[in-house]
């Protein structure tokens, strides 16, 4: 068992009154493919933004390598290798595809040969405003940015929303390569339940803001009561 | 040689209105929000500059940079911390940004008049007052050429910093996406605090310089300011270089060079007119050009309805709104009943020294009412109420005078002539909402301040016109008592109208335009045409308002009020005071009416409250 890159314990989230997040326990190993599955409103994005450092936890903690993440503000858990592709598009719809990549790559001069290594349909759109590319295009730049950051954590919220099942399978083939070649540790949330089990090694599920079960993709298609009360049979 | 001379000077005062144009586009490209507050800063930094040279006697090399690179900047990062990081927390609406800006605004006329009081300064000059002389009368100050010279610097160099630098990456990530800008490792305070201080400091750059050599008092030289409004928006918020070149050639050139036309006298052919028209044409070209610039490109430029204007006021009307109507329906019909007989009792408690005042609270009542109608009940940002009132005020008075109408009549051929100026706005403004709206509005208030009130032909100038109380079947209405009667009939009657505005189909349709014009349009709304009917509909019921002001003070005077400062300043009050409903008008023309009482003797009335109390009464 390779050690946890992120831990989260005990996590508690709420939203004024309404509790979103109750007492989540959560570990991803270093290295590893981990994905979040759950119904809506389950508070898979709110458990990806408290890691981020987005929303403040009312209780427990987010452990990334063996430190404490309590009170870093998000940009610096940014700065740690945190990188979260948020829900909806991840881009500035309003700067030009190269500013999008320059704002992700600021310290990494390395990551750029890679992006485009990875996007090439960026390369040649880099002059153009990011608010005008195709849906399929934007979410390519929000994986570009954030591949180019070379994260120690990378989190995606739903990528795949609202798109062509081919450039589902793009995507999930892009990550799968970024796993692989730079062994990046991943943490998924996604409604595409088949997509998620192919990549992950490990599967949390979440409802109601608790965690209802964990464990092995294989368990989880093995399992005719969860696949259908959570993942929709 | 004459027109060389105009042009240089033109220049070099064009340089300065730039700087201002300059300082709130950049506010804008890095803030995401239009400075309102942004001339009265300039006059705070203007005003310290002017106290540690002239009061303290510091030297020029330390009161300089203080006041540039201190004061200025460090207002700036005060204003990001207090006001619009918390702003940005909540996740706060591009009105309610708006409404903060204007809400800054007043406090720094507010602490300007309490600190330095409205007595006109003499600003401490920045630069020498000597002057270069070129070949024949060509002649340059030294003031002059610094302003040109810095102007163009910080230009070059806010291009250089948003086109060549990561912070300018940053700042234009930041205000388009700050959460998703903190999660690329980008600290958005930071970025916002800088923001703030450059345009704030550019703020205090322009104060210095505006100031230097010349007048300075809160109200006049933050109007100047105001100027710059324009430049801002011929470069529609986005354009530095843009925002230079009009301010160099329209607000300098441009103004220096029709001083000098003589419009009574036709080119090339040595005729010349002498009647009033051509005099009247003259005296005009002095008014500020600037508002007609403002007008003209705000009606022009069609492509500023895509500009910031997704905007809209939901946020900020439907949350006041809700609590309002649960409020309401509690409370039924009592509160109003008994507020209404409270009114109606009031003269006989209260001595006729405060009766004035009451009398103020009932015409600001009707006012306010016409700003809950068109904010509240339709979602529309004006900010030139004060003027639309003054205008109807100022229509009524002149009919009674000149054309012997009886006041009676008078007051709704007031009203009316607000409805039409109302509409005239609402026409060019049909696509618009938010920010452009709210400017488009201020734009014509200005024009219409400027260009017809400031006027001696129109409005009587200084003296103004003589504003009569009405009188009905040889009963009149003259005595304070009865006028104040005659004025809660009146209130009672614009009530009625608007609480008719928000009820039935009507009210659902204003209702779904104010929360979004495609939901509106969606339901088969011909938008257009409901919303002039609104501008018209709230501007009749704010001349109506306006001309009972004039009544109660028995003067229709420019100068008293009725001006964007007004206007700003209701506009804040009322939507402070809830705009979402008639309730909030009334309670927040309680609290102005009765301001203006305790504040008569301070200056800071002149500049923010519209009506003194006549002492006639
Ligand atoms: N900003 C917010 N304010 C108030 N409540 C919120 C907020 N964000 C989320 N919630 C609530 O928290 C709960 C969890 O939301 P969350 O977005 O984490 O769900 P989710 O699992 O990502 O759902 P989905 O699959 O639909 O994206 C929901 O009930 C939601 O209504
Ligand atoms: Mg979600």
């Amino acid at each position: 068992m390779p050690a946890a890159l992120l831990e989260v314990e005990d996590l508690s989230v709420a939203y004024g009154r309404i509790s979103a997040l109750d007492g989540v326990d959560l570990v991803v190993p270093d290295g590893s493919v981990v994905a979040l599955l759950g119904p809506n409103g389950a508070g898979k994005s709110t458990l990806l933004k408290a890691v981020a450092g987005l929303v403040p936890p009312i209780a427990g903690r987010v452990v990334l390598a063996g430190e404490s993440l309590e009170g870093v503000p998000a940009h610096c858990r940014a700065d740690l290798g945190v990188c979260l592709i948020p829900e909806g598009r991840g881009i500035f719809p309003s700067l030009t595809v190269a500013d999008n990549l320059d704002v992700a790559l600021s310290s990494h001069d390395e990551g750029m040969r890679r992006v485009v290594d990875y996007f090439p349909v960026l390369g040649e759109r880099r002059a153009q405003l990011a608010g005008t590319l195709s849906g399929g295009e934007q979410q390519m730049l929000a994986l570009a940015r954030a591949v180019g950051a070379q994260p120690r954590l990378l989190m995606a919220d739903e990528l795949s929303l609202g798109l062509a099942p081919l450039l589902v399978r793009t995507i999930a083939e892009t990550l799968e390569r970024v796993h692989e070649e730079e062994s990046r540790t991943i943490l998924l949330v996604e409604q595409y339940a088949t997509l998620a089990l192919r990549l992950a090694d490990l599967v949390y599920i979440l409802n109601r803001g608790r965690l209802v079960w964990a464990g092995e993709p294989d368990e989880l298609r093995a399992s005719k009561v969860l696949v259908e009360s959570y993942l929709g049979g | 040689m004459i027109w060389v001379q105009l042009t240089v000077v033109g220049v070099a005062i064009g340089a300065i209105y730039a700087l201002a144009g300059m300082g709130l586009v950049l506010t804008y490209k890095a803030t995401g929000i239009f400075n309102f507050a942004y001339g009265g800063i300039a006059m705070l930094v203007a005003y310290m500059y002017w106290q540690m040279r002239s009061q303290w006697h510091w030297p020029l090399v330390i009161a300089a940079p203080i006041a540039l690179l201190v004061v200025g900047p460090g207002i700036g990062v005060l204003l990001e911390r207090v006001v619009f990081r918390p702003l940005e927390r909540r996740g706060a609406s591009t009105p309610e940004k708006l409404v903060a800006t204007l809400g800054v605004f007043l406090l720094c006329l507010g602490l300007a008049f309490k600190i330095w009081t409205g007595i006109v300064r003499q600003g401490s000059r920045i630069v020498s007052g000597r002057s270069l002389q070129f070949g024949g009368n060509v002649r340059l100050g030294f003031d002059q050429l610094f302003v040109l010279v810095f102007t163009l610097v910080v230009c070059v160099l806010l291009w250089m910093l948003f086109s060549r630098t990561h912070i300018g990456t940053e700042i234009r990530a930041v205000v388009d996406r700050r959460e998703l800008a903190e999660l690329s490792a980008i600290d958005a305070n930071r970025v916002a605090r800088i923001s703030w201080a450059l345009g704030c400091g550019l703020a205090g750059a322009t104060g210095v310089l505006l100031a230097s050599g010349s007048p300075l008092d809160p109200y006049h030289f933050t109007l100047l300011v105001v100027e710059a409004f324009s430049v801002a928006v011929v470069a529609r918020l986005v354009s530095l270089p843009v925002a230079v070149a009009a301010g160099v050639l329209l607000l300098g050139v441009l103004q220096s060079l029709l001083s000098r036309v003589d419009f009574g006298h036709v080119p090339f052919t040595g005729i010349h007119f002498s009647h009033g028209w051509t005099q009247a044409l003259n005296s005009l070209k002095g008014a500020n050009i600037s508002a007609f610039i403002l007008v003209v490109a705000l009606i022009v430029d069609r492509r500023l309805d895509d500009v910031g204007g997704g905007s809209s006021t939901t946020g900020l009307v439907s949350r006041t709104m809700g609590g309002r109507a649960r409020a309401r329906s509690r409370s039924g019909w009592v509160v109003p009943a008994l507020v209404g007989a409270a009114a109606v009792l009031l003269p006989f408690f209260i001595d006729t020294i405060t009766l004035p005042y009451a009398q103020i609270t009932v015409a600001l009542a009707i006012t306010f009412t016409s700003i809950v109608c068109i904010t509240g009940f339709a979602g529309q940002i004006t900010l030139f109420q004060a003027v639309v009132a003054g205008f109807g005020a100022f229509i009524a008075a002149r009919v009674n005078i000149s054309l012997g109408v009886p006041v009676l009549v008078a007051i709704p051929i007031g009203g009316l002539a607000a409805t039409l100026l109302g509409i005239a706005t609402g026409f060019p403004a049909l696509k618009r909402r938010g920010l452009f709206l709210g400017l488009t509005t201020l734009a014509v208030g200005l024009f219409v301040h400027s260009f017809v009130f400031d006027n001696q032909i129109f409005a009587g100038g200084a003296q103004g016109i003589r504003a009569n109380r009405p009188g009905l079947f040889g009963l009149s209405f003259d005595s304070p008592r009865s006028f104040y009667w005659f004025e809660l009939v009146v209130a009672g009657l614009m009530l009625l109208l608007a609480r008719n505005l928000r009820s039935g189909r009507l009210g659902r349709v204003l209702a779904a335009m104010r929360d979004s014009d495609t939901a509106a349009r969606s339901i088969g709304v011909d938008l257009r045409a409901y919303k002039l009917f609104i501008f018209g509909a709230s501007s009749f019921i704010a001349g109506v308002g306006g001309c009972l002001l004039a009544e109660q003070a028995r003067v229709f005077n420019a100068v008293t009020g009725y001006d964007l400062f007004t206007s700003l300043f209701w506009f804040v009050v009322v939507i402070v005071a809830g705009v979402g409903s008639i309730g909030g008008s009334t309670t927040s023309s309680t609290s102005t009416g009765s301001r203006s009482c305790w504040s008569r003797s301070a200056p800071c009335s002149s500049g923010i409250c519209p009506a003194r109390p006549s002492s006639a009464c």
